[in-house]
């Protein structure tokens, strides 16, 4: 067991000074993560294209409309030819466009009501709805000023009170009450978002974890096409020891990266509790045997360090894809039943459990012992394929 | 002086070894599919909702006559569906307010609108009144609009107070007649713009393929090219590279020769990938497919170069292949190929601009979901010249055929 422990610390040791292991094994996740973080757990606000055509150039209301539309946050403003905007609406390239009329400034400055056209595929798509609702609020608060104006100059006919007057009076109180609205709209949010760092996390942690030792395969098909292993059993070390020296090596190097990435997570984001970081170092232990197991599977079947290295990456790739890392699966669906054939779908689980659902390890036995199974089996198999020279025993 | 005929031979001795690398042509060429087939899979009828938007309005006012909130429900509901033009939003008055909650705690509803107790009370007495948006912060599109519609009332609300206000401050004594004049609630009028729609057909959920296909062409082009690198390097190790010097061919024409091979490999996987994308995919290449072969076509180009500049960046083979999976790797998200770079904030799509990828992708949505022409997507071609010029000149800055 020492002579064991030894290739696993020298492994461990030449893990620890190399470096682009080190930022393949810590770096990558920690930039996915971020991406992935700054992608789906930043997106709290309405964002759309609205396309117009807009057939008064130049005009004073259709310019004001376009301008306050482009100032909302939640919009951009394409501006489009009507030939354009119509071929790309037939080939559903966008679901609704709005057109302002020619002389939709000059016939609102006359006080005649104008129309706007939405053309539009179906009701416009969910996005196309949304968009026509706030340009019908921006629409009707330009309309609305000139009602006003309208309508104060109309009830003060009669009264000896300058037009200018009027023009400013109105146009003082109309921006008084665009800073401190009479009605005031406030927002009151029931339940949470989902939270992405839990969400996500797991996922990539496994992902990065089952990716580095699955690809250190390559190194043990290297030693043994070196005769490197050959020349270890000239020694006093088995073959049993050599592939229990093997197999703790891949554990220790993925259990320091797991370490260092769920540090870093607690530190960063405060997910944990003792308890829970605990628990969940104690599955990601699990994995790490299991990925270890699996990594010397494939170090034992493959017969290049370049096929060591394709049959790692798709395998990885594969069990990575189906256990919805980067998406979530939804219950009952046909992916669900997929994502059982990948040992990252069980490791996941059981971390989401401890970490989002604030389960105990009794929570998440099944999950254990799925990846138990995949160690016992993981060790049998690639005991029986084990091999210290290229075609030998 | 580039040597034509050796450029060539190198090149074809590159794309030989990639034909018979079994492992290298599924990874590069077959797995790639895996993903789309997947995500085509995932993301079947995303875009499709054509659902009429329902506004939910509730007012916890006692109902009276002089009670403005349900004055404003009232000529604000909905009163026949079937009148309702193509997108024009469902009104419906509530009146159960606990259960509306609960809907929206059970995520059936995304929200609606709520007029509090004292809401003509703040009114009348000049304090000011709110319309409460209460809604699930999932449903990120629905409070958009929820927030449109109540801040449509307040302008509404806001315009009357302005038009007394405007009355009072200017008629003097006699804004009281004047005031007393006007119809009690409504003094605006209609609205002077008024909206028509015209249906054109029914919605229709964009393929997947579309961008998922470009998204996993993009990254896996540049990933064959980055790891090329590998490959390079270890020549330069067993003085392959030193050996073909000291034969007849020249510096130049060893670089041009791997740059060549590197992108013929390159095109091979976009062959491969458009002809499989139209015919089993049925992707649309747009009203420019022109434009899809030349972005394309520059897209293997810069990526053939950023291989070769790789290479020239490390002294192992060992640190060229992690360099090349970690560029890779980095780049492809950041680039769009993992999730289209139209969901992603506006900062990263700018961040995105740091990379080819991120404007190989950009070009590629454009033309192929968005309707662009060539002339829309000359920005993105420019940047890919860009790119590969500056790749291509620290490549053959750096370029060296000795380890040492």
């Amino acid at each position: 067991m020492t002579r064991a422990l030894q290739i696993a610390l020298l492994q461990v040791r030449i893990y620890l000074q190399d470096k682009s292991d080190l930022a393949f094994s810590l770096l990558l996740p920690v930039v996915t993560f971020a991406l992935m973080y700054f992608v789906f757990g930043g997106q709290t606000h309405f964002h759309a294209t609205v396309h117009i055509v807009d057939e008064d150039p130049g005009g004073i209301y259709s310019n004001a409309l376009i301008e306050r539309l482009d100032a909302l946050d939640e919009l951009n403003v394409e501006l489009l030819s009507l030939d354009k905007a119509d071929r790309k609406l037939e080939r559903s390239d966008l679901l609704m466009f709005i057109i302002i009329p020619e002389g939709f400034s000059d016939r609102l400055a006359s006080g005649e009501p104008v129309q706007l056209l939405f053309k539009q595929r179906g009701n416009g798509g969910q996005e196309g709805q949304i968009v026509a609702a706030l340009v019908r609020s921006v629409a009707d608060d330009i309309s609305l000023g000139l009602q006003v104006r309208g309508q104060v100059t109309a009830a003060l006919v009669g009264i000896d009170v300058p037009v200018n007057q009027i023009e400013t009076t109105v146009e003082r109180l109309l921006t008084e009450e665009r800073e401190s609205p009479t009605v005031a709209v406030t927002e009151d949010t029931i339940g949470s978002s989902p939270d992405p760092v839990k969400q996500f996390l797991p996922g990539i942690i496994t992902m990065y974890v089952l990716f580095a030792i699955i690809l250190s395969a390559r190194t043990l098909v290297e030693e043994r096409q070196l005769g490197t292993l050959e020349r270890l059993l000239t020694t006093r070390l088995s073959i049993g020891q050599l592939f229990a020296g093997k197999f703790i090596a891949g554990i220790s190097r993925g259990f320091i990266q797991t370490l260092i990435l769920m540090a870093l997570s607690y530190a960063v984001f405060q997910i944990f509790t003792p308890l829970s970081f605990a628990s969940s170092l104690l599955v990601a232990l699990i994995f790490t045997c299991a990925a270890s197991a699996l990594g010397l599977i494939i170090a034992s079947a493959a017969r290049t360090p370049d096929q060591a290295t394709w049959m790692g990456v798709f395998f990885t790739m594969a069990m990575v894809m189906i256990s919805g890392t980067f998406f979530p699966i939804e219950e009952g669906s046909v992916m669900e039943t997929v994502s059982r054939f990948s040992v990252n779908t069980y490791a996941n689980d059981a971390l989401t459990t401890l970490i989002s659902e604030g389960g105990s390890l009794a929570d998440v036995g099944f999950e254990m012992g799925i990846l138990a199974g995949v160690i016992v089996v993981g060790l049998l198999l690639s005991r029986y394929l084990f091999k210290v020279m290229p075609g030998g025993r | 002086m580039v040597q034509p005929r050796l450029v060539w031979l190198i090149a074809l001795k590159d794309l030989k070894l990639f034909s018979r690398d079994r492992m290298a042509l599924f990874f590069f060429i077959l797995f790639p599919f895996m993903f789309v087939i997947m995500f085509n899979f995932i993301l079947a009828g995303i875009g499709g909702e054509d659902d009429r938007l329902v506004f939910r309005l509730v007012s916890l006012e006692e109902e009276t006559e002089t009670a403005l909130s349900y004055q404003i429900i009232a000529a604000m509901v909905t009163p026949d569906e079937s009148s309702l033009q193509p997108g024009e939003p469902l009104i419906i008055r509530e009146d159960d307010y606990d259960e509306l909650r609960r809907q929206v705690e059970e995520k059936e509803i995304g929200g609606f609108l709520v007029f509090p107790a004292d809401f003509t009370e703040g009114i009348y007495s000049g304090r000011g009144a709110v319309i409460e948006v209460v809604a699930d912060p999932e449903a990120v599109n629905y409070r958009a609009a929820l927030h449109g519609l109540a801040e449509e009332i307040s302008s509404w609300i806001g315009a009357e107070y302005v038009v007394r206000s405007a009355i009072i401050e200017l008629a003097g004594e006699q804004a009281p007649a004047i005031l007393e004049s006007l119809d009690s609630q409504v003094v605006t009028g209609e609205s002077l713009i008024a909206y028509t729609s015209e249906k054109v057909g029914e919605v229709e959920a964009e393929q997947p393929s579309n961008y998922v296909i470009p998204g996993y062409l993009v990254m896996f082009v540049f990933f064959a090219a980055a790891l090329s690198a590998e490959a390079i390097v270890r020549e330069r190790q067993n003085h392959t590279l030193e050996r073909l010097l000291a034969s007849s061919v020249r510096r130049s024409t060893l670089i041009g020769g791997i740059f060549t091979g590197t992108a013929a490999k390159g095109l091979v996987q976009i062959i491969i990938f458009w002809t499989v994308g139209i015919l089993v995919f049925n992707i649309d290449l747009g009203v420019a497919p022109a434009a899809v072969i030349i972005l394309s076509f520059l897209m293997v180009i810069v990526s053939a170069a950023f291989g070769v500049m790789l290479a020239t960046l490390v002294k192992t083979d060992r640190g060229a292949g992690s360099l090349a999976t970690l560029s890779a790797l980095i780049m492809a998200p950041l680039g769009g190929c993992w999730w289209p770079l139209f969901i992603a904030p506006q900062w990263m799509q700018l961040l995105a601009k740091a990379t080819p990828h991120g404007w190989a992708n950009e070009g590629f949505n454009k033309l192929m979901l968005f309707g662009a022409d060539f002339a829309d997507v000359a920005p993105e071609m420019l940047a890919l010249v860009i790119f590969t010029i500056v790749f291509g000149g620290i490549a053959v800055w750096r370029f060296r055929t000795a380890a040492a």
